[in-house]
C-alpha cells in the first residue's frame, strides 16, 4: 500500500520533470532571434549570414498596427526578392531595440525620432534607413494619436491643462514633448502640467477614475476612452509636425558603412511595400493577424496612421530637434543629414 | 604591545577582510572603464560624480527620500501583517494546506503584471506603491512564521497548557519566542523582497522614487544616471541588511547565546 | 491516508472554484473594470482556444529554455561558491559584502545592460536568470552547509572524519534540505525573471505573447490574461515538481520522515524560505 503510494509520487515527479525538460528541448523556435546570426559581445559591423543568395537579418520592432507594411514585405516575399530574409523580434520599446542593436544581434530596428535624435546627440551613430510605413497623414481621421480629456475634467483646450495631470505612455517621448510644446504655444507653463507615464491599456481606466485629467492615447485604446466619455481635444502630431517623420526603421552607422548593399536592398524593399500598401490597405492589414495576433475582423478595422510616403521629412526632424533642445532634453543638435540615410 | 593596540589591530584586520574584495572589484571597474566612450558603460569616475551631484547633494535626494518612505511603510505593514496572520492561522492547518499551491501562482506573477490591478484599486500614488510592496513582502514573513510556529516543541506547549496558560498566552509567551529565529529569517527575506518591489512599483505610473529615476534614465539614455541609481539601490540593500543583522543580534542574543553553548554559531 | 489526500485536493479545488467564481462575480458586477480586465469566462474561453494552438506550447517551451539554462547555471555556481564560503570563514567574510551588494539589484534595472551585451536572445535570458538566481541561493547554500547539528559535528570530529569524506558524507546530506528549499524558490524566481526579460527586453516566450496581446488592444485582453494565467500555472507546476522531487530525494531525512509520520503536507519547507520577486 505505502510503496504503491510512493511509487505514484515518484512517477508524478518524474513525469513532471521529463515534461518540463521535453518541452524545453523540443521547443520550436518562433520567428525570432534565437536562430538568427548572433555575434557575441561587442557591436559588430557585419551582421547577418548569407545562405546562398539570401542574407538573414534581424529586426527589432515594437508591435503596433503600422508595422503592417513591414510584415507584408517579409510575408509576401518582397524582402526575399531583394536578397533578404528578415526575422522579427518583438520588444517593448525603442530603448530595448537600440540596446539590442548595440549588441550586434539585431541589424535593423524600429525607432522614434526623439530617440534617434537623443542617441545621435550622445555620440551613438544611428541613421534612419527607411520609413516604417510613411509619414504623418494629412487627414486627421487617419491620425491615431490623440490628446483626450477625461469626462468631467472641464478641459476643452490646451490652455485648460495648466495644473492638471496628463498621462503619456513614456515620459521621454514624442508624446510628452508634444504636450510641453503645445502648452508653451498656448501660453501655459509646461512645468505646471504633471506628466505621468501610464501604459496605454491602463489609460481609459485612469481617465474614467479621475486619476489623470488628460492623456495622449492611441488607437485602439482611444475608442475605449471615448466610449467612457473622454473628449478628443486635439491631434498633437498633426498640430506640430504635419506630414512629419516621427518614426522610422534604423540601422547603426557602422553597419551601414560596412553593408551598403544590404541597406539599399532593405530600403528598396520597404519602399516597394509601402507604396503597395497605399493602394492595397486591406491586403496589407491582414498581415497583422499573424504579426499582432489579431482576428481578421479586428485587423481589417485597424487604421494605418500614415501617408505612405517613402521619403523622410527633414524639416520635421529639425523641428523636433529644436524642441528637444529648448526643453533641455538634448544639449547638442546633430545635423539632420547625419540622421538619415538615402540611397 | 598593549592589549588595546592588539585589539584595535585585530578589529582593523577584520574590517579589512570584509572590504578588500570590494576594493579590488571597484579598482578593476575603475580602470577597465576609465577611457570608455561607450554610452552604456561610462567611466566609473563619471558615475561616482553623478552619485555625488545627484544623490548626495542634488535633486535625486527627493527620489531617495520618497522611495525610502514607501519601503519603510510597506515593510512595516508586511512584517506586522505577516506575523499577525501567521499567529492567527498557525492552527488553521486546512487553510494553509488548501492555499499553499496558489501561493506559488502569485509568486511567479511578474510585478509589472500586478501593477494594472494595483493602479485601478489604489490609484497612482503613495498608496499603490505601499500596497504592492506590502503584498509581495508579506509572504516570506508569513510563511516563515507559520513554519516556525509549527515546529515548536510540543513538550513546551503541553507544559504551558498544563500550567494553565491561556491560548493567547501560549501564542505570545511560548510559541512566538520559540519561532523567533525562523520569523527573523523570514523578516530578513521580506526586506529583500520589499526593496525590489520598492523599485518595481515605481517603474510605471510613478512621479517619484528611485525606480522612477532609473526607468527615466534608461529611456532618455542617461546611462550614467542609470548606473548611479543601481549603485544607490545596492547601497540601500547592503545598509538595510547591516541594520537588520545588528537588530537581529540584539533581539535574538538570548537564542544565539544558548546555541553558542552548543557551538553552532 | 486516501481520505486525507482527497480532503487536501478537495479543499484546493474548492479554493480554486471560489477564486474563479469571485473573479467572474466581480467582473459582472463591474468592480473589475471591463475596460482593462477581461472577465473570467472570457479569459477561460481564450485559454481553451490557446491550449489547442501551437503558439502557446512553443511559447512555454521557449520560456522553459531560458528558465532551465539560467537555473542550472545559477544553481551550479551557487552550490560551488556557497559551499566554499560555507567551509571557509575568510572567504565568507570577504565575499558577503559583495554578495549582499549584488543581491539588491533588481533584474529590471539591469535589463538594458543585458540587451547591450547579448541582445534579445536566449543568452540574454539565461544570463539574467542565472544572475537573479545566484545571489540569494549562494547564501542559502551557505546556511545549509553551516547547519550541521552540533552533536553530528562533534561526532565527526571524534571519529576523525575529514576532508572530502566529511564533505560528501556529513556536510552535503546535512545541507541538502536547505539546498532543496533554495532550489524550489530559485525555480520560481527564475520563471519570473525569464518572463520579465521577455516582456520588457524581448526574446520569445510567454512574456512576448503577453506583450503582443497587450499592444493589440482591448480586444486581446482575454488572450493577454490567458497567458498570464499560463505563467502562474507554470510556476505552480514547476514548484510542485521540485517539491515532489525533494520528497523523493530526501525521503531519508528527518524532516521528511517527521512530516510523513504526522501525515502533513509540507507544500513549502519548514526551513528558511528565500523569496525574491523581480
Amino acid at each position: 500500500m505505502r510503496s504503491a503510494r510512493k511509487g505514484t509520487r515518484y512517477a508524478v515527479g518524474a513525469l513532471l520533470a521529463v515534461t518540463a525538460l521535453g518541452a524545453a528541448a523540443c521547443s520550436s523556435s518562433s520567428s525570432s532571434s534565437s536562430t538568427s546570426a548572433s555575434t557575441a559581445g561587442s557591436a559588430s559591423a557585419t551582421g547577418g549570414s548569407a545562405t546562398g543568395a539570401v542574407t538573414n537579418v534581424t529586426l527589432g520592432y515594437v508591435p503596433y498596427s503600422d508595422d503592417a507594411s513591414l510584415f507584408y514585405a517579409q510575408d509576401s516575399g518582397i524582402f526575399r526578392q531583394h536578397g533578404l530574409n528578415v526575422s522579427f523580434v518583438a520588444q517593448a520599446s525603442p530603448v530595448a531595440v537600440e540596446a539590442s542593436m548595440a549588441s550586434g544581434t539585431e541589424q535593423f530596428g524600429f525607432i522614434t525620432t526623439p530617440v534617434l535624435i537623443n542617441l545621435a546627440s550622445k555620440g551613438v551613430g544611428v541613421k534612419c534607413v527607411s520609413t516604417v510605413d510613411g509619414n504623418e497623414p494629412t487627414n486627421p481621421a487617419d491620425d491615431t494619436t490623440v490628446l483626450v480629456a477625461a469626462k468631467g475634467s472641464g478641459i476643452t483646450s490646451i490652455k485648460d491643462l495648466a495644473g492638471k495631470s496628463v498621462a503619456e505612455v513614456q515620459l521621454s517621448s514624442l508624446n510628452s514633448l508634444s504636450v510641453e510644446v503645445l502648452a508653451k504655444q498656448a501660453g501655459v507653463n509646461p512645468s505646471s502640467i504633471r506628466q505621468v507615464a501610464i501604459p496605454f491599456a491602463q489609460m481609459p481606466a485612469a481617465l474614467a477614475q479621475g486619476r489623470v485629467q488628460a492623456a495622449v492615447i492611441v488607437a485602439p485604446f482611444t475608442q475605449t476612452a471615448v466610449g467612457e466619455g473622454a473628449a478628443v481635444i486635439t491631434h498633437p502630431n498633426q498640430d506640430l509636425f504635419p506630414n512629419g517623420t516621427l518614426t522610422c526603421l534604423d540601422a547603426m552607422s557602422s553597419y551601414i558603412s560596412a553593408n551598403p548593399k544590404i541597406v539599399s536592398e532593405f530600403r528598396a524593399a520597404m519602399d516597394q511595400s509601402v507604396t503597395y500598401s497605399a493602394t492595397h490597405q486591406s491586403v496589407v492589414k491582414q498581415t497583422l493577424v499573424k504579426g499582432l495576433s489579431l482576428t481578421p475582423a479586428v485587423a481589417a478595422s485597424q487604421i494605418l496612421a500614415t501617408n505612405f510616403s517613402t521619403t523622410f521629412n527633414a524639416t520635421s526632424i529639425s523641428t523636433i530637434e529644436s524642441d528637444m533642445k529648448q526643453f533641455g532634453i538634448i544639449t547638442t543638435e546633430p545635423s539632420v543629414s547625419s540622421l538619415v540615410w538615402n540611397p | 604591545m598593549s592589549p588595546s593596540y592588539l585589539a584595535s589591530l585585530r578589529l582593523a584586520g577584520r574590517a579589512a577582510t570584509r572590504v578588500w574584495l570590494f576594493v579590488v572589484l571597484f579598482a578593476l571597474w575603475w580602470f577597465w572603464s576609465s577611457g570608455s566612450k561607450s554610452l552604456y558603460f561610462p567611466p566609473l569616475s563619471q558615475i561616482l560624480k553623478a552619485l555625488w551631484t545627484q544623490w548626495v547633494t542634488g535633486p535625486a535626494r527627493a527620489e531617495l527620500a520618497a522611495s525610502l518612505e514607501h519601503l519603510i511603510v510597506g515593510y512595516v505593514i508586511a512584517a506586522a501583517v505577516g506575523i499577525g496572520i501567521g499567529a492567527l492561522l498557525w492552527s488553521a492547518r486546512y487553510v494553509r494546506v488548501a492555499t499553499s499551491p496558489y501561493l506559488y501562482f502569485l509568486y511567479v506573477l511578474p510585478a509589472p503584471v500586478l501593477v494594472p490591478a494595483a493602479m485601478t484599486l489604489f490609484g497612482i500614488g503613495f498608496t499603490m506603491k505601499v500596497v504592492l510592496i506590502a503584498f509581495a513582502a508579506v509572504w516570506p514573513t508569513l510563511l516563515n512564521t507559520l513554519d516556525g510556529m509549527h515546529s515548536v516543541d510540543q513538550v513546551k506547549l503541553d507544559t504551558a497548557r498544563v500550567l494553565g496558560v491561556s491560548p493567547a498566552g501560549r501564542v505570545f509567551r511560548v510559541v512566538l519566542p520559540a519561532a523567533a529565529p525562523q520569523i527573523v529569517a523570514g523578516l530578513r527575506n521580506s526586506l529583500q523582497v520589499a526593496i525590489i518591489l520598492m523599485v518595481v512599483s515605481e517603474w510605471e505610473a510613478s512621479t517619484d522614487g528611485i525606480g522612477y529615476y532609473i526607468v527615466n534614465a534608461q529611456q532618455s539614455f542617461d546611462y550614467v544616471g542609470m548606473w548611479s541609481g543601481i549603485i544607490v539601490l545596492a547601497i540601500i540593500g547592503t545598509v538595510a541588511n547591516l541594520l537588520f543583522v545588528a537588530a537581529e543580534n540584539r533581539v535574538l542574543h538570548w537564542h544565539y547565546g544558548a546555541r553558542a553553548v552548543e557551538g553552532t554559531r | 491516508m486516501l481520505r486525507r489526500y482527497s480532503l487536501t485536493y478537495g479543499l484546493r479545488l474548492a479554493v480554486l472554484a471560489a477564486a474563479l467564481g469571485l473573479w467572474q462575480g466581480l467582473s459582472v458586477a463591474g468592480v473589475i473594470r471591463s475596460d482593462e480586465f477581461p472577465s473570467m469566462s472570457q479569459t477561460a474561453s481564450a485559454l481553451s482556444d490557446l491550449l489547442t494552438q501551437s503558439t502557446l506550447w512553443s511559447a512555454v517551451g521557449q520560456t522553459l529554455e531560458g528558465w532551465g539554462l539560467g537555473l542550472v547555471i545559477g544553481a551550479a555556481a551557487a552550490l560551488l561558491v556557497g559551499t566554499f564560503i560555507g567551509v571557509n570563514g575568510f572567504a565568507y567574510r570577504s565575499a558577503i559584502g559583495v554578495i549582499e551588494f549584488f543581491k539588491a539589484i533588481p533584474v529590471i534595472a539591469i535589463l538594458p545592460i543585458g540587451l547591450v551585451l547579448w541582445g534579445a536572445t536566449l543568452t540574454m535570458k539565461f544570463a539574467l536568470v542565472a544572475f537573479a538566481v545566484f545571489w540569494p541561493l549562494v547564501i542559502q547554500v551557505r546556511y545549509g552547509v553551516r547547519s550541521l547539528d552540533p552533536v553530528v559535528r562533534d561526532t565527526t570530529t571524534v571519529l576523525q572524519i575529514k576532508g572530502a569524506r566529511k564533505f560528501f558524507m556529513v556536510i552535503l546530506p546535512s545541507a541538502a534540505p536547505f539546498v532543496a528549499t533554495g532550489l524550489r524558490v530559485a525555480a520560481a524566481v527564475a520563471l519570473v525573471v525569464d518572463i520579465i526579460t521577455e516582456l520588457i527586453g524581448g526574446g520569445s516566450g510567454i512574456g512576448e505573447r503577453i506583450l503582443l496581446a497587450e499592444n493589440a488592444g482591448p480586444s486581446d485582453y482575454p488572450q493577454m490574461y490567458a497567458y498570464i494565467v499560463v505563467a502562474g500555472v507554470l510556476g505552480m507546476v514547476l514548484a510542485g515538481a521540485f517539491a515532489v522531487a525533494e520528497r523523493y530525494v530526501l525521503h531519508w531525512h528527518e524532516s521528511q520522515r517527521a512530516a510523513k509520520a504526522e501525515g502533513q503536507d509540507r507544500g513549502y519547507s519548514e526551513r528558511q524560505v528565500l523569496v525574491i520577486v523581480a
